[in-house]
């Protein structure tokens, strides 16, 4: 790190500190934006009076009638829930990609590569083919299934990768593989005969954050906000790794057990976001690279800076997608698949040549 | 220089053949002329009466032949065909795909398929001469042709044009009712959920819409450009849906959601469960679908 030697280890902290309250912002700005578009226009003043009213004053208990109060539900309960599910979302699935894609030294590794996704989607569609009942009011089974399922499928690539205690990680990778191939040919199976459920099925696995609520939010924060604060405090151990297994070593890391913690910690909120939001693509891969090209590959920044980058792409793509052809919404994979790739090219055309760590 | 005789031979051979060809082509369209057909995709069928064995691709045809009496002549239904109860005990041909080979096993005097999703085995069979008839209905009117077309088809020209006209007459009894409705109380807006995560519902162009409409609804998904959206929550919560039909969430279900509690049917309770298949199954249950949506949408005026 050119700071680090020129300028001192405290200065680079504080730029650190810097980049990371300039995203910070940022992602605030989206939130607040986004809050303000959707299907149904409400005008700006309306959107932040109504914004401000709730932060300021608890008016829940006041009675709601009239336009305002429609518009006050529309952003209240229909709006912010989706947002800050977005949020989680794409920051889970960003800061997993990142820790991922350091631990296994590849720039392809994304959240999805373990087969979470795959499992996931398994879960999922018996969930939906079975028509399995709800496990808590206001919740339907599909997203506690996909999470059982993900879970389960997690275990299962780890135990077939394992060899003696130690995980090799490109026999990790390529276990993670198969069994995703596995688990897919099971799924077009399942599609294949679902009928009626087809459709939803596919809805599901292009990934969509419809008709969520606080009820989603709720079930997905405790796994998420563990497992992103198990990567922050891993993210220096995540750094040594990079430098190769034996140097490591030499610097006091017990490099096989971090390694454990980080798949398992990516996992954990690869999981609880995949269930909630479906298999959204591009996020987990995209953001992460775009994130180091930018801000240099030390995790103590990446990671963070990843988890806050992926929040604000994955709002902003989700306001497209729920307003892009009204009264209708777009899956919202097929937004991060279709805005992301191009917005990548961008970056990676306009960074490269500064960059040559990539 | 003048063709020498073994070339007259060739020349003599290959004329009478032609000629014979034609006279072959000639006799064979003379007899089967009166029974061509022109099906959904307008292709002309040639189908040898009296039918004696049937296939159908789709539980909507097997719902028409099972009307028709044709049930016993039914040799090939699909997975998916639950409705009658007899048609459940028909040998399986497939489900989304066919297999080709179960339907050439039965050898078919005709096959019965719906044309949007099916072109590679109606071409498939075709290439093998197993007749096969497309129906493409997309309008509730379009189902009472298909009734005829393929009364037509199979020789039961007469029940189907009874059936369909029975029909017809319960669809105007039903438009009459929904008018009469309207004109006293407007048009109920509704909403169909179709799915519940993500919030799918049905657009212009499908069957739902149009039977929402007969029956004296508006659909609140009137404008999608979409025929099976995925819906904006924050839309339906403005239009305001007086009435919801739900084909796959419960009542319950949908009262609980945060947001839906200042939704009109939610308030009052006109949420109701419906059987999916009666409201997009191309086939004659569609008019029972529609009495039950009128029962839904203007409970005063149903019996």
């Amino acid at each position: 790190m050119m700071e680090q030697e020129h300028t001192g280890y405290s200065a680079y902290r504080n730029r650190r500190k810097g980049y990371l309250l300039i995203l910070a912002l940022l992602l605030l700005v989206a939130i607040v934006i986004a809050a303000g578009i959707g299907a149904v226009t409400i005008p700006a003043t309306e959107v932040l009076s109504i914004l401000t009213k709730q932060i300021f004053y608890t008016i829940k208990q006041a009675p709601r009638t009239g336009v305002e109060d429609i518009h006050r539900t529309i952003i209240l309960d229909v709006r912010l829930p989706r947002i800050f599910l977005a949020a989680l979302v794409g920051g889970s699935l960003s800061g997993a990609g990142a820790a991922l894609q350091g631990l296994f030294g590849n720039p392809l590794a994304d959240p999805y590569i373990m087969g979470i996704s795959s499992g996931a989607g398994l879960g999922a569609t018996i969930a939906i083919l079975c028509n399995l009942p709800s496990f808590f009011p206001g919740l339907s089974s599909v997203p506690v299934v996909a999470f059982i399922a993900s879970i389960v499928t997690m275990i299962v690539v780890y135990f077939l990768a394992g060899a003696r205690g130690r995980v090799p990680m490109n026999t990790f990778l390529l276990s993670g593989v198969v069994v995703s191939s596995f688990l897919w040919a099971v799924i077009s199976f399942a599609m294949m005969v679902s009928g009626d459920s087809l459709r939803a099925i596919i809805m599901w696995l292009m990934g969509s954050l419809s008709n969520k609520g606080y009820t989603h939010v709720k079930i997905a924060v405790p796994y998420i906000v563990l497992g992103i604060a198990i990567l922050f405090i891993r993210a220096r151990d995540l750094n040594l790794i990079c430098l190769g297994d034996d140097e490591a070593r030499y610097l006091g890391i017990d490099s096989e057990s971090t390694k454990r913690i980080i798949i398992f910690a990516s996992s954990l909120v690869t999981a609880a976001s995949v269930s909630v939001g479906g298999i959204i693509g591009f996020v987990g891969l995209i953001v992460p690279h775009i994130m180091r090209m930018i801000l240099g590959p030390d995790h103590r920044l990446l990671l963070p800076a990843s988890v806050i980058a992926g929040g604000i792409f994955l709002v902003s793509a989700d306001t497209i997608a729920r307003t892009l052809i009204p009264p209708a919404e777009i899956p919202v994979g097929i937004i991060t698949a279709l805005a992301g790739a191009p917005f990548f090219f961008f970056i990676l055309k306009r960074y490269k040549v500064q960059r040559a760590d990539l | 220089m003048g063709l020498n005789r073994y070339s007259y031979r060739v020349l003599i051979t290959v004329v009478i053949i032609i000629i014979c060809s034609f006279g072959i082509q000639l006799l064979v369209g003379a007899e089967n002329q009166e029974y061509k057909i022109i099906d959904d995709l307008g292709r002309e069928i040639r189908v040898d009466l009296p039918i004696k064995s049937i296939i159908s691709t789709a539980p909507s045809n097997t719902e028409i032949l099972f009307a028709l009496g044709l049930g016993e002549k039914v040799f090939g239904v699909t997975e998916e065909c639950n409705y009658p109860p007899e048609a459940k005990a028909k040998p399986k041909i497939g489900q989304v795909e066919m297999s080709i080979e179960k339907i050439i096993e039965t050898s078919p005097d005709l096959v019965i398929s719906v044309a949007s999703m099916q072109m590679p085995i109606i071409e498939a069979l075709s290439d093998l001469s197993i007749p096969v008839l497309a129906v493409d209905p997309k309008t509730v009117e379009d189902v009472l042709n298909n009734i005829i077309l393929i009364g037509k088809a199979t020789g039961t020209e007469e029940v189907a044009g009874l059936l369909a006209e029975d029909l017809g007459n319960q669809i105007r009894d039903i438009q009459i009712k929904a008018a009469k409705a309207v004109e006293e109380g407007g048009r109920p807006r509704v909403f169909v959920e179709i799915w519940d995560e993500p919030l799918m519902t049905a657009g212009p162009g499908t069957f739902i819409d149009e039977l929402i409409t007969i029956a004296g609804g508006e659909n609140i998904a009137w404008d999608s450009a979409v025929e099976w959206p995925e819906f904006s929550t924050e839309v339906l919560i403005e239009r305001n849906p007086e009435v919801i039909i739900t084909v796959w969430a419960d009542e319950n279900d949908i009262l609980t959601r945060p947001a839906w509690k200042y939704v009109s049917a939610c308030k009052t309770g006109r949420i109701r469960k419906l059987n999916p298949d009666f409201l997009t199954r191309p086939g004659p249950r569609l008019i029972q679908g529609l009495s039950e949506l009128l029962e839904a949408i203007h409970p005063d005026y149903f019996s």
